[in-house]
């Protein structure tokens, strides 16, 4: 009785199958309100006016995800992966997902037990870690996972090197401008901030060079540095074609001779050649 | 008698037939029409040429609504003789309830409101860019844009997907910022929903002239920049290698076709 209870349970909770037909939706709709909550919080005429909606929908939400994450850690043995009572729940509850769940929750809890003023503010931010809880079940984001996953040595190597240009014109205009403005290039980060802003052409024109040598190697570091900042979007997207290229190649599926049980093709390729 | 004059307005009025050369100039006055109407809604709001020419824009908008009424009418009434709409009610119904004909009525009814309650309105009468929708009807003609419509389908998946990293992206970024520099510039960014301004003027790297001053908030913003630009950026890189695609298969299928003519010729 008490372990079919559980595995209806796991079942329930697990995304994607039969048994939470009804759980996910309800779920990714309550993380999705508590983001928008989250964010429409900080407008001070909403708040002021609904501030006791945001609270009571907060602890109703917090009340429901304490409720999941506790039924999460108790049912986490029907997975084979973590089948041992004790050692396996203590795995579950140091992966990614389980620590998510946990952040989400834990920003109501603290301010009991630590009541600090600037402490309990910072941990409004903490609330924001629900967003993640999407992961579970947005297809979007376990693809741009994957995607990081697998695109992170050139990442790692395009960001350094990205980093080391970043360093060295910055301390070059740095140099250059200290002297005639020494409040905007005050000091190296300083320098590094116009150096991302201009970089990425974002440009607010906040800093920017103003002597002659400044304007002389600022041209010549945008002009060399454009195209190295604009090196993780193509890796990013053709991390992203190649995942979803995948993903596509995956689905045709394997023609399987009924005879002799031997393979005999894709079943896509079968059906492009019937069609010529 | 009437049958075949109700066939023929139908037929000038919706052919897409190239060789019926009533139907084409009827089109193409249309077409001239709505352009020379959006011209006028546009110019309208241009203060110093409303001033002097006020007559005459009411005078153009006044007789545009006229012909599309008595366009959309004639339509309504002609509409029977097509098979999909043939019932005398039913069909009607079904005609009117149609994109391209909810937009016209769209159009034209408010200016009949106004009629009966005179109000001047400038709103009512801009109303009448929504006719650009009747470009669309082009695109049958158009293969630019129906190569655009077949790269947005064939993507449609991996749009979507990167649609949603950029907004969670978005939401997660404008709350960090918002923590770290609200309390230094409570005026650039009072909430997160107008930092999730930023954001947007930020990530598209437009730019904006106000960001983050905070020593904090420029090592967070500076890593979000450069996180951000590159998510920003995956949709572009989808439609452009959903474009290359799309047009290497047509090129393809063109070479196949060249290929399987010139057997034909070639066999007897």
């Amino acid at each position: 009785m008490n372990t079919s209870l559980k595995k209806r349970i796991f079942g329930i909770l697990e995304p994607g199958d039969e048994d939470s037909k009804y759980f996910d939706p309800f779920i990714m709709a309550l993380i999705s309100l508590n983001v928008l909550a989250v964010v429409l919080e900080t407008v001070d005429w909403l708040n002021a006016g609904y501030g006791w909606l945001f609270r009571a929908f907060d602890m109703f939400s917090v009340a429901i995800f304490t409720v999941e994450y506790i039924l999460r850690a108790w049912s986490c043995t029907e997975n084979p992966r973590f089948k041992a009572p004790f050692s396996g729940r203590l795995r579950y509850l140091i992966t990614p997902m389980a620590i998510i769940d946990l952040l989400a929750i834990l920003p109501f809890y603290l301010p009991f037990v630590i009541p600090d003023l600037r402490f309990i503010r910072a941990l409004r931010l903490f609330r924001l870690f629900r967003i993640l809880k999407l992961a579970r079940y947005s297809d979007a984001l376990k693809t741009f996972a994957e995607v990081l996953n697998l695109k992170k040595e050139e990442l790692g190597v395009t960001l350094f090197a990205t980093l080391i240009m970043l360093t060295v014109a910055s301390s070059m205009v740095y140099e250059a401008e200290n002297e005639v403005q020494p409040e905007a290039f005050a000091n190296i980060p300083d320098a590094m901030w116009w150096g991302v802003v201009t970089l990425t052409t974002v440009g607010y024109g906040d800093i920017y060079p103003k002597t002659p040598l400044g304007k002389f190697i600022g041209s010549f570091v945008v002009i060399a540095g454009v195209g190295l900042f604009a090196l993780p979007a193509g890796i990013l997207a053709s991390g992203f074609n190649e995942v979803l290229q995948r993903r596509k190649e995956k689905k045709r599926k394997r023609m399987i001779c009924p005879h002799c049980h031997r393979y005999i093709g894709d079943y896509v390729k079968m059906k492009e050649e019937e069609d010529e | 008698m009437t049958n075949s004059t109700k066939t023929r307005i139908y037929e000038i009025l919706e052919s897409d037939n190239p060789d019926d050369k009533t139907a084409e100039a009827v089109n193409l006055f249309m077409l001239v029409l709505v352009v020379l109407n959006v011209t006028a809604v546009v110019l309208e709001t241009v203060g110093s040429i409303y001033a002097v020419h006020r007559a005459l824009f009411h005078l153009f908008s006044d007789i545009s609504v006229i012909i599309f009424s008595i366009e959309y009418i004639l339509r309504l009434w002609s509409c029977d003789v097509d098979c999909r709409y043939s019932r005398p009610i039913s069909g009607r119904l079904r005609f009117a309830l149609t994109p391209l004909s909810l937009i016209d009525l769209m159009v034209i009814l408010p200016v009949y409101v106004t009629l009966v309650f005179p109000t001047d309105h400038i709103l009512l009468r801009s109303l009448r860019v929504l006719w650009t929708v009747r470009l669309l009807k082009l695109s049958r003609y158009s293969e630019s844009l129906q190569t655009i419509m077949d790269v947005i389908t064939a993507q449609k998946r991996e749009l979507f997907m990167s649609f949603s990293a950029i907004g969670f992206f978005m939401v997660l970024s404008s709350t960090l910022i918002y923590f770290l520099e609200h309390d230094a510039q409570p005026r650039h960014f009072p909430d997160i929903p107008a930092t999730m301004w930023w954001a947007v003027l930020t990530m598209t790297t437009v730019g904006d002239n106000f960001y983050p001053v905070t020593p904090m908030g420029k090592v967070v913003g500076a890593l979000i920049i450069i996180l951000g630009v590159a998510t920003f950026a995956l949709p572009t890189s989808i439609l452009t290698s959903g474009f290359v695609e799309v047009l290497e298969k047509r090129r393809e299928e063109g070479k196949e076709e060249a290929v399987g003519r010139k057997e034909t010729e070639d066999g007897p």
